[in-house]
C-alpha cells in the first residue's frame, strides 16, 4: 500500500505520510485514535515528486501494523514545511471539523473579482497566524507578504479570506463564530486605517489568532502563494454545501 | 342528568375509537427505509423499556394506595366508601393507558413523519399531527369513558339521588378517587419522564456537542437515542398524563361543587356535558388542521385550536339551553348566560395564557432577543436576562388568570370558577394533539439526521420542529393556566367539603400551613433539579467512556452503545422520582392530620401561589433561554460558534430542566396536593387534628 502524503497547514505545520485516505486521515488527526483530541484541521494532499524530504524513510515506515491495520501517521517534518513544498505539488485541500468530518476543496485557478471589496480580512494560517485587515485582493496580498519589498517577508503564505461583519448591523452577522467578538472596535479602526487613502496596505488586527478561527467564517476560500504562483481553494456556496456536504456543514457550524 | 352522562360516555367511546382508527392509519403508513426503521425501533424499544419499569413502580404504589383507601370505614348511613379504591385504580389504569397509547403512536409516527417529509411538508405535517391526535383524543376519550362509567355505575348500583344529598356527597368522595388515581400516575409520568428527558438531553448536549463537537442528533453520539426516547416519555407520555389529570380533576372539582354546594344532579353532571361538547369540537377541529405546500404549519395548527374553541362555545351555549330548564336554575344564584360567560372566561383565559407564554418565549420576540443580546457579554448576563424574563413573565398570565377567576365568580359564583376550569380544558383533545405533535416532529428531525436523509427533507422536518417548539411553549402556558384553575376548583371543593366558611390567615396555624405550602414547590424543584444534574453527570461520564473505549465511533466504524445511555436515564429517573413524589403526597396528609382543615387550607393557598409562580417562571425563563440560543443560531451576534452562542448554550442547558422538568412538575404537585387534600377531608382524616 503506497503511503499518501499530507501537508497539514493548520493548526500545526507538518508533512505526514499516512496509509489513510483523506477522510480517514482527517478523522484520525481531528479526533485521535482514542479519546483525547477534538481539533479542526486543514491539510493538503501532496504529490511526492520533489526533493527535500526523506520519501524513502516514509515508504519504509508507513507500512501496516502487524495486525493489518493501516499506519495512521509517519511525520516527515514539522518545521518550515510550507516553504519547501512547491505549489505545483499540492493537490486538493481538506477541511476537517473538530468532530472529524472532512470536506474536500479542489484546487482551482485564481479569478480576480472585479471590482473587489474595499478591504479584506485575512486569517494567515501558515507559517504564521496573525489576523490582518488589508485593502489588497488575495493575489496582491500573497505577492505583498512574499515580496522582497516587505520587511517581514515570508517565503510562502497560506491564508483564508474571511467574512466581514456589517458595522451598521452587527446583530445580523450570520454564522461567523467568535472571531470578531472581542475586537470589533479595533477592526473598525483597522478598516479605516487601510481604506482612508493612506499608503498602508495591511493592518494587523491580532498578532496570533488561531483558537477562534472556525470554518464558518471563511468567505471566498483559502489561498497559498509564493509570490508568483497561487494555489486557490474556493469555498463552496451555502447552497452547494447543503446539496453535497450537509453533514460537514452542520459540523462546521455553517448550517 | 342521564343525557349528559350517556352523551359523555358515547362521545368518549367515539373519541377513543377515532383515536384508535387514527393510530391504525399511522401504522399503515410507510415507516421508511431499513435504517429509519432501525433507529425508530431503538427509540420505541427504549421508550417502552422505560415505561415498563416506570409502570412497575406505579403498580406497587397504586396497589398500596388502593389498599389504604379500601381500608377506610364507611360512615353510618352513607354509601360504601370502599368503592373509592375501584375509582382510584380505574383512574390510574386509564391515565397510564392513555400515556401508553399516545406514546406508541408517537414512536411510530416519528419515522412515518420523517419518511413523509420526503414527499413534502403537507404529508409530513399530516402524519405528525395525526400521531399527536392519537394522544389527545385517547386522553379525553379514556378520561371521560372512565368517569362517566363510574358515575353511571355508582348512581345505578349505590342508589344515589338528589333526594338524598348525602348520597351525592358520598358519590363525589368515591369518584374523587378517580382523580387521585390519574394524579398519581401523572406525577410519576411527569417527574420520571421529566428527569429522563432532561438527563438525556443535557448529557447528550454536553458530552456530544460541547466536549466532542458533534452536532445535534448525530448517530455517533451514544446519548442521542436516549435524547429521542426522552422526547417521547417526557413530552408525550408525561404531558399526556399531566393534561389528562387536569382534565379529570377540573371535571371532578366542578362535579363536587354541583353535588355538594348546589345539591343538584344536573349541575353535578353538567361538567361532563361540557366535556362532551369539547370532545366533539376537538374531533371536528382536527379536520381544520390543513395546509398546502409552502404554507405555514403553525397557522394550520392554530386554525385547529381556534376552530375547536369557537365550536365548543357554540355547542356549550346550546347545551346549556337544552339541559338546564328554568326549574334547574331556580335558587342557584346565577343564570344560564352567567354560566356560559364563566365557561367563556375559562376558555379565553387558557388561550390567552398560552399566547402570553408564546410572547415571552418565541424566538422573534423582544424578550427573547434581549436574552440573546445579553449573551454577547457571557453566560452570566445570559442567565440574568433569562431569569429576568422568567420572573417578568409571571405578571400577565396571573392577571389573566385572576381576571378569568373573578369573571367566572362574578358570572356564576364558586361553581363558575370550577366550570371555567372545565371550559378551559374542554378542548384538551386538540390542544394535546398539537402539544404531542411537537415531540413527534422533533423526533422526525432526529431520525432524518440519523438516517442521513437528503438536506431538503431535513429542512422540512426542521420547519415542523420549529413550529413544534412554539406549540410546546403555548402548551406549557395552557397546562399551567389549566392547572391553576383546576386547583382553584379543587380548593373550592375542598373548602365546601371541609365545611370552612373562612380560612383566617392571621391564625398562626394557617400562616404556618401557608408557609409550608409555599416552601414545598421549591424543595420539590430542588429534588428534581438535583436528580437531573446527577443523572446528566452519569450520562456524560458514560458517553466519555464510550468515546474512550469503543474504537471507531467518530469515523463511523464503531457503533455506540445506545442501550447503556437509555439504561442510565431510566434507572436515574425511576430512582429519583420516588422521594419528591412521596413528599408531595405526604405533606398534605401530615399537615392535615396534625393541624386540621384550616391549616391544610393554608397549605393549599401557599402551594397554589408558589407553584403557579414557579411554574410560570421556570417555563418562561427556560423557553426564553432556549429560543435565545436558537435566535443566535439563526445567524445573529456571530451565530454558531460565537462567544454569544457559547453563553446561550449555557443558558439553554440551565433552562432545559427548568422548562421541561421542574415547571411541568409544578402543575402536577399543585393538582395532586389539592386532590389529596380534598380526599382526606372527605374521608374525615383531618377532623381530629393533634394540634
Amino acid at each position: 500500500m503506497t503511503p499518501n502524503y499530507y501537508f497539514t497547514l493548520f493548526p500545526m505545520e507538518a508533512l505526514i505520510a499516512s496509509q489513510h485516505d483523506p477522510e480517514h486521515f482527517g478523522t484520525y488527526m481531528a479526533t485521535g485514535s482514542r479519546d483525547g483530541s477534538s481539533d479542526p484541521l486543514i491539510f493538503i494532499a501532496v504529490d511526492p515528486s520533489f526533493p527535500g524530504f526523506d520519501w524513502e524513510y516514509a515508504k519504509s515506515e508507513c507500512v501496516p501494523h502487524p495486525d493489518g491495520r493501516p499506519k495512521n501517521s509517519v511525520y516527515l517534518s514539522i518545521y518550515r514545511v510550507l516553504e519547501r513544498i512547491p505549489l505545483a505539488a499540492l493537490g486538493d485541500l481538506y477541511l476537517t471539523t473538530r468532530d472529524g468530518r472532512t470536506l474536500a476543496l479542489p484546487k482551482q485557478a485564481y479569478v480576480q473579482s472585479d471590482p473587489g471589496p474595499a478591504f479584506h480580512v485575512y486569517q494567515e494560517l501558515c507559517p504564521v497566524h496573525p489576523l490582518v485587515v488589508s485593502k489588497l485582493a488575495p493575489r496582491e496580498f500573497g505577492q505583498y507578504i512574499t515580496g522582497a519589498k516587505t520587511k517581514l517577508q515570508l517565503p510562502k503564505i497560506a491564508f483564508a479570506d474571511l467574512k466581514v461583519v456589517d458595522f451598521d448591523n452587527l446583530e445580523n452577522s450570520g454564522n461567523i463564530g467568535s472571531l470578531y467578538d472581542r475586537n470589533i472596535a479595533h477592526l473598525k479602526r483597522c478598516v479605516e486605517s487601510v481604506t482612508s487613502g493612506s499608503p498602508k496596505a495591511t493592518k494587523t488586527l491580532e498578532r496570533s489568532h488561531v483558537e477562534s478561527f472556525t470554518f464558518n467564517i471563511i468567505k471566498s476560500g483559502i489561498y497559498l502563494s509564493d509570490g508568483t504562483d497561487m494555489a486557490v481553494y474556493p469555498m463552496p456556496s451555502l447552497d452547494e454545501l447543503r446539496a453535497r456536504a450537509y453533514d460537514w456543514a452542520r459540523s462546521a457550524l455553517i448550517i | 342528568m342521564d343525557v349528559m352522562l350517556y352523551s359523555a360516555l358515547v362521545l368518549g367511546v367515539i373519541s377513543l375509537s377515532y383515536a384508535l382508527y387514527r393510530k391504525s392509519w399511522i401504522e399503515r403508513q410507510d415507516p421508511g427505509n431499513e435504517k429509519l426503521q432501525e433507529i425508530s425501533k431503538n427509540i420505541r424499544d427504549g421508550a417502552m423499556a422505560f415505561m415498563v419499569r416506570e409502570y412497575k413502580v406505579m403498580v406497587v404504589v397504586v396497589v398500596a394506595v388502593a389498599a389504604l383507601l379500601i381500608a377506610f370505614k364507611t360512615r353510618p348511613g352513607g354509601l360504601n366508601l370502599r368503592w373509592i379504591g375501584l375509582s382510584f385504580v380505574l383512574g390510574a389504569i386509564l391515565s397510564g393507558l392513555a400515556g401508553l397509547i399516545g406514546m406508541r403512536a408517537a414512536t411510530r409516527a416519528n419515522a412515518c413523519t420523517a419518511n413523509a417529509a420526503q414527499k413534502g411538508l403537507v404529508p409530513a405535517l399530516h402524519v405528525a399531527f395525526t400521531g399527536g391526535s392519537v394522544m389527545g383524543l385517547s386522553v379525553v376519550g379514556l378520561a371521560v369513558i372512565g368517569l362517566s362509567s363510574l358515575v353511571l355505575f355508582y348512581v345505578r348500583f349505590l342508589g344515589v339521588s338528589a333526594d338524598n344529598p348525602q348520597s351525592m356527597i358520598d358519590l363525589m368522595e368515591i369518584v374523587s378517587g378517580y382523580s387521585l388515581g390519574a394524579s398519581s400516575v401523572a406525577l410519576f409520568a411527569r417527574v420520571g419522564g421529566g428527569i429522563f428527558t432532561k438527563a438525556a438531553d443535557v448529557g447528550a448536549d454536553l458530552a456530544g456537542k460541547v466536549i466532542q463537537g458533534i452536532p445535534e442528533d448525530d448517530p455517533r453520539n451514544p446519548a442521542t437515542i436516549a435524547d429521542n426516547v426522552g422526547d417521547n416519555v417526557g413530552d408525550v407520555a408525561g404531558l399526556g398524563s399531566d393534561l389528562c389529570e387536569s382534565y379529570i380533576a377540573s371535571i371532578i372539582g366542578a362535579m363536587v361543587l354541583g353535588a355538594e354546594m348546589l345539591k343538584s344532579m344536573t349541575f353535578m353532571a353538567l361538567p361532563l356535558g361540557v366535556a362532551s361538547v369539547g370532545i366533539l369540537s376537538s374531533i371536528i377541529g382536527t379536520f381544520f388542521v390543513r395546509t398546502r405546500e409552502g404554507g405555514n404549519p403553525r397557522k394550520a395548527l392554530s386554525l385547529g385550536t381556534i376552530g375547536a374553541s369557537v365550536l365548543m362555545l357554540v355547542g356549550v351555549f346550546f347545551l346549556l339551553q337544552v339541559t338546564l330548564p328554568d326549574a334547574a336554575m331556580e335558587g342557584v344564584g346565577f343564570t344560564r348566560m352567567g354560566l356560559f360567560l364563566a365557561i367563556c372566561a375559562g376558555l379565553v383565559g387558557g388561550v390567552l395564557v398560552g399566547l402570553i407564554t408564546e410572547y415571552y418565549t418565541a424566538d422573534d420576540t423582544k424578550a427573547v432577543m434581549e436574552v440573546a443580546r445579553q449573551s454577547q457579554t457571557g453566560a452570566a448576563t445570559n442567565i440574568i436576562a433569562g431569569i429576568q424574563v422568567g420572573m417578568l413573565a409571571t405578571g400577565w398570565p396571573v392577571v389573566v388568570l385572576v381576571a378569568a377567576m373573578l369573571g367566572a365568580y362574578h358570572f356564576a359564583g364558586l361553581y363558575g370558577i370550577a366550570i371555567a376550569a372545565v371550559g378551559m380544558l374542554g378542548t384538551t383533545g386538540i390542544q394535546l394533539a398539537i402539544d404531542a405533535y411537537g415531540p413527534i416532529a422533533d423526533n422526525a428531525g432526529g431520525l432524518a439526521e440519523m438516517s442521513k436523509m437528503p438536506a431538503a427533507v431535513r429542512e422540512r422536518t426542521d420547519k415542523l420542529d420549529a413550529v413544534g417548539n412554539t406549540t410546546a411553549a403555548i402548551g406549557k402556558g395552557f397546562a399551567i393556566g389549566s392547572a391553576t384553575l383546576t386547583a382553584l376548583a379543587l380548593f373550592v371543593a375542598f373548602k365546601e367539603s371541609a365545611g370552612l366558611e373562612v380560612i383566617d390567615i392571621t391564625k398562626a396555624k394557617v400562616m404556618g400551613g401557608l408557609l409550608f405550602g409555599a416552601m414545598l414547590p421549591y424543595v420539590f424543584t430542588s429534588f428534581i433539579m438535583g436528580a437531573v444534574g446527577r443523572a446528566a453527570f452519569q450520562m456524560i461520564e458514560e458517553v466519555k467512556r464510550q468515546f474512550r473505549e469503543i474504537k471507531g465511533i467518530m469515523d463511523g466504524e464503531g457503533k455506540p452503545d445506545y442501550v447503556s445511555c437509555v439504561d442510565i436515564a431510566t434507572k436515574a429517573a425511576i430512582r429519583e422520582m420516588i422521594l419528591p413524589s412521596l413528599a408531595a403526597v405526604t405533606l398534605p396528609v401530615l399537615v392535615g392530620g396534625l393541624g386540621g382543615t384550616e391549616m391544610l387550607g393554608g397549605v393549599l393557598v401557599g402551594v397554589t401561589a408558589s407553584c403557579v409562580m414557579l411554574a410560570l417562571f421556570t417555563a418562561n425563563s427556560g423557553g426564553a433561554w432556549d429560543n435565545a440560543k436558537k435566535y443566535i443560531e439563526g445567524g445573529h451576534y456571530g451565530g454558531k460558534g460565537s462567544d454569544a452562542h457559547k453563553a446561550a448554550v449555557v443558558g439553554d442547558t440551565v433552562g432545559d430542566p427548568f422548562k421541561d422538568t421542574a415547571g411541568p412538575a409544578m402543575d402536577i404537585v399543585l393538582k395532586l396536593m389539592s386532590v389529596v387534600s380534598l380526599i382526606i377531608v372527605k374521608m374525615g382524616f383531618v377532623t381530629n387534628p393533634l394540634f
